[in-house]
């Protein structure tokens, strides 16, 4: 007997299984995924409270620079825009969205694309601005982020891709049906009479091909002339010119009906590979900077009134406020309010800082706790961060000068292809000049490298898309190469082997554990607080929690509150007047932790008696030790951190001494990457980071890898995005990425020996349109195949279950 | 048989129709999306508004 369905109970006839759980059908499986993702549907009502932080938030969009880039004017009058809204996740919000125009009468047309999280708005500019509109999203919980316009142009150039390829399938189709006549011949089908007609059908549907749909190759290779190099696009281009002028020869003078199946299968087959190989992730970024990650604008307050302010005219000098959850823009000086900074995404401090009025700030970092005042000390330009994108790396693009595997070998064919024609040419010129003009040309269309031009994208490509599902997602499909030639592999440590945000909890107690009434007091005083640190405490000790009658907090020593007739204090040790006997007891009973993980302390007395501590650590993330065990097989393992050496004992067992740098700033990163390619010319290193201080080393390394807890968050500038779930796979991935590379090298090896095969009739001037005809796709085909079932085999063999 | 080429004229000409129609579609954006619509008929309020053809970005 099966078990029943976890969604709808009914018996699973044809079970399901995901996750553990067993579903009657797909239907029941998806829905279940969409009610259980983090979907909270806002309440409208919440539209109509007028929240001043969202249209801080918004208030650059009033400036026309902005306006006038996202602002379209549709064909009925109404202005267009669309955003980007990363947080819609299932179909209710889809329809929540869509739903707009109903709720907003300045609201026209509301339209989603889900997969590229689009929401399409028509609207009336005098009744809702846009920045009134994008306050209006985000006060719905949908804040809309900005994009760069490369990002927005994607669309356009998918459409124009598709395009090319239906005219090459087109005109493929058509030509290859009146070319068969031709092919088989024969007395029984004797078409002999239509012969030149079928000729300059087949010239007329091929105009396109080369005109249009092949453009791109033509563009490529005469670029790459230009420049003095050759690619693997000048042997495409120049195999299709000529089997173009060789058909129209054989049709003029009426000798024959020429190659032009040839030449359209030529082009549909390569635009096909073309398509397969580009990233399907289009609503992943691996292109931002740090102007993604800081506001657009800022509250700036003077002569007591506080106005909404573009973060790039901030003057030394000026006052600004930053609330909970938002990020510090510029350099400062705290002058009012309690700091309580998260720089793990900017130095890889694990744990917040507490700052005081009078102490200097950083920009990049989260303020946690209330709203503060910052005296602003450098513009937002000169910050000790953002210098970090004025250096070098970030000026040239470096990684282009290597190259892939096709490109490298593509010098020698071309001029290989090149020697044999000329060879052939001489050998028959002496001997009978007809042949010699038709093996001449024969050997240039024969040698046109179609299957080779296929073995990498559809390789890569299909690699790219089983990466896709396990949660790595490649900027392209050439990072496949860079994956499988790495060796030394960087890990950043807060954020990228520990966990970003979470904290895991203990609570170690004095003497016996505290009953169900005191932690619900404990909690209730802690709830009080923003402090990440007592958000901890509450999600440890989800009780049921007793008012507060007073509550105080202390920036940097702890909360005291009344609750349910008893005194809480939750704090450092002075603060909850902890004695050396209990903390020596304490540590006593419960040793810093085998991990050797740094461990943030909280301790909490109750009128006046100690009741225990909280014990913080940032976890190693799940499945960590056993990869990096696994992986120092095959490579050199680094780990570089922003962080103190606190935690340096909890990974010496898998980093040698010598490579593990701890205090290490955005620069000395990127310098360490640096001088590691210097010692080792060559070979190849792979960054793997998640913070804006691995931004540097990121983009300096051959391989920047960024893993991210939330896919649509901001992550810097990377060639990989790496779901941090999918870390504990990473050493099976570059396994898989080395098995492609093989694939790919075998695949070169039979295209070599159809091109030696069609270079047999060539040279000997026998190659007939039929032979050619049979040859290409057939050579596609089983290169495609062979590219395709050994991609699935390896990513078998990996064992990886997405 | 002279009636072949006219047969394929006219088949071309069909096709080619075919075509155009496709890459219409395709320019006003109506492959964009294969996901949002599917849901969108499971939303039982009725649309806001009759203007819902496909619009050119």
């Amino acid at each position: 007997m099966s078990s029943p369905c976890h969604y709808c109970g009914k018996p699973a006839v044809q079970p399901v299984e995901k996750g553990g759980r067993v579903y009657c059908c797909r239907g029941c499986l998806r829905l279940e995924e969409l009610e259980s993702e983090e979907c909270a549907v806002p309440d409208w009502n919440a539209a109509s409270a007028d929240a001043t932080s969202e249209s801080v938030r918004w208030a650059h969009l009033k400036q026309a620079e902005y306006r006038d880039r996202l602002v379209r004017k549709g064909s009925d009058g109404h202005a267009v825009t669309t955003l980007f809204i990363p947080d819609m996740v299932c179909a209710s919000c889809v329809a929540f969205l869509e739903k707009l125009p109903a709720k907003n009468p300045a609201i026209h047309r509301a339209e989603v694309n889900f997969p590229r999280k689009e929401l399409r708005v028509a609207f009336d500019e005098s009744g809702l601005a846009l920045d009134a509109l994008a306050a209006l999203l985000d006060r719905l919980g949908y804040p809309p982020e900005m994009r760069n316009a490369a990002e927005a142009d994607q669309p356009k150039k998918d459409r124009q891709h598709i395009a090319r390829l239906a005219v090459a399938g087109f005109a493929f189709g058509n030509i290859m049906l009146l070319s068969f006549a031709d092919h088989l011949g024969g007395e029984e089908f004797d078409l002999s009479g239509f012969q030149g007609a079928f000729g300059w059908f087949n010239f007329a549907l091929s105009l396109p091909v080369l005109f249009y749909s092949a453009r791109g190759y033509f563009e490529s290779a005469w670029k790459a002339l230009r420049a003095g190099g050759l690619n693997m696009d000048v042997p495409i281009a120049l195999g299709m010119v000529v089997i173009f002028v060789r058909s129209v020869g054989e049709v003029l003078l009426g000798t024959g009906m020429g190659y032009f199946d040839s030449l359209a299968g030529l082009a549909f087959f390569l635009l096909i590979g073309k398509w397969y190989q580009h990233s399907t992730h289009s609503r992943l970024s691996h292109e931002r900077d740090y102007q993604s990650w800081f506001p657009i604008s800022v509250l700036r307050v003077a002569d007591g009134a506080a106005e909404p302010t573009p973060i790039s005219t901030l003057q030394a000098g000026d006052r600004i406020r930053i609330h909970h959850g938002e990020i510090v823009p510029a350099d400062g000086v705290l002058l009012e309010g309690a700091g309580q900074i998260d720089r793990s995404f900017i130095t890889g401090e694990s744990h917040p800082v507490a700052v005081r009025p009078g102490e200097p700030i950083e920009a990049g970092g989260r303020q946690l706790g209330g709203a503060i005042d910052l005296r602003v000390e450098r513009p937002v330009q000169q910050s000790a961060l953002t210098r970090l994108w004025n250096s070098d790396a970030f000026q040239k693009d470096r990684k282009g000068s290597i190259q892939d595997p096709v490109d490298r070998i593509s010098k020698h064919f071309t001029l290989a292809v090149l020697a044999i024609a000329t060879a052939t040419l001489l050998f028959w010129i002496g001997k009978d000049a007809s042949i010699a003009w038709n093996a001449f040309t024969a050997t240039l269309i024969v040698a046109c490298p179609c299957a080779l031009a296929l073995s990498l994208p559809f390789t890569y490509g299909s690699t790219l898309r089983w990466l896709g599902r396990a949660g790595a997602y490649l900027k392209n499909a050439l990072v496949v190469e860079r994956m499988a030639r790495v060796r030394d592999l960087v890990f950043d440590k807060t954020g990228t082997l520990t966990a970003a945000s979470a904290f895991e909890t203990h609570f170690q107690p004095v003497a016996e554990a505290p009953n169900f009434e005191d932690r619900g007091r404990v909690a209730a005083a802690a709830a009080s607080s923003a402090h990440p640190l007592s958000r901890a405490i509450v999600r440890l000790w989800a009780e049921d929690r007793p008012r507060v009658e007073a509550f105080d907090e202390e920036p940097g020593s702890g909360v005291a509150a009344r609750v349910a007739g008893a005194t809480v204090l939750i704090g450092t040790r002075t603060w909850a007047n902890a004695s050396d006997a209990d903390v020596a007891a304490l540590d006593t009973a419960f040793p810093t932790a085998d991990s050797g993980l740094r461990t943030t302390y909280s301790y909490v007395a109750l009128d006046g008696r100690l009741l225990g501590r909280f014990a913080f650590t940032k976890p190693v993330r799940e499945g960590i030790e056993q990869e990096l065990q696994a992986l120092a097989h095959a490579h050199r393992l680094h780990l570089i951190s922003g962080d103190s050496d606190a935690e340096r004992p909890a990974f010496a067992a898998w980093f040698a001494p010598d490579r593990m740098r701890f205090n290490m700033k955005p620069e000395d990163k990127m310098a360490y990457i640096r001088d590691l390619q210097a010692a080792h010319p060559g070979e190849l290193t792979a960054m793997i980071g998640d913070g804006l201080n691995d931004a540097g080393a990121l983009k300096e390394a051959d391989l920047g890898v960024a893993v991210v807890d939330d896919l649509y968050a901001f992550s810097p500038a990377s060639d990989l995005i790496l779901d941090a779930k999918a870390l504990k796979h990473w050493g099976a991935m570059l396994q898989f990425t080395r098995q492609a590379q093989r694939t790919v090298y075998l695949l070169f090896a039979i295209s070599f020996a159809y091109n030696l095969v069609g270079l047999y009739f060539a040279v000997q001037g026998l190659l007939t349109p039929v032979v050619a005809a049979i040859l290409m796709p057939v050579s596609s085909f089983s290169v495609v195949t062979v590219a395709l079932g050994r991609t699935r085999w390896a990513w078998a063999r990996t064992g990886i279950r997405s | 048989m002279s009636v072949i080429p006219v047969l394929i004229v006219i088949g071309l000409v069909v096709a080619g129709g075919f075509l155009a129609a496709f890459l219409w579609a395709l320019n006003t954006g109506q492959f964009d999306d294969a996901t949002t619509p599917a849901w969108r008929i499971l939303n039982d309020e009725p649309p806001a508004n009759d203007d819902s053809k496909p619009a050119k970005h």
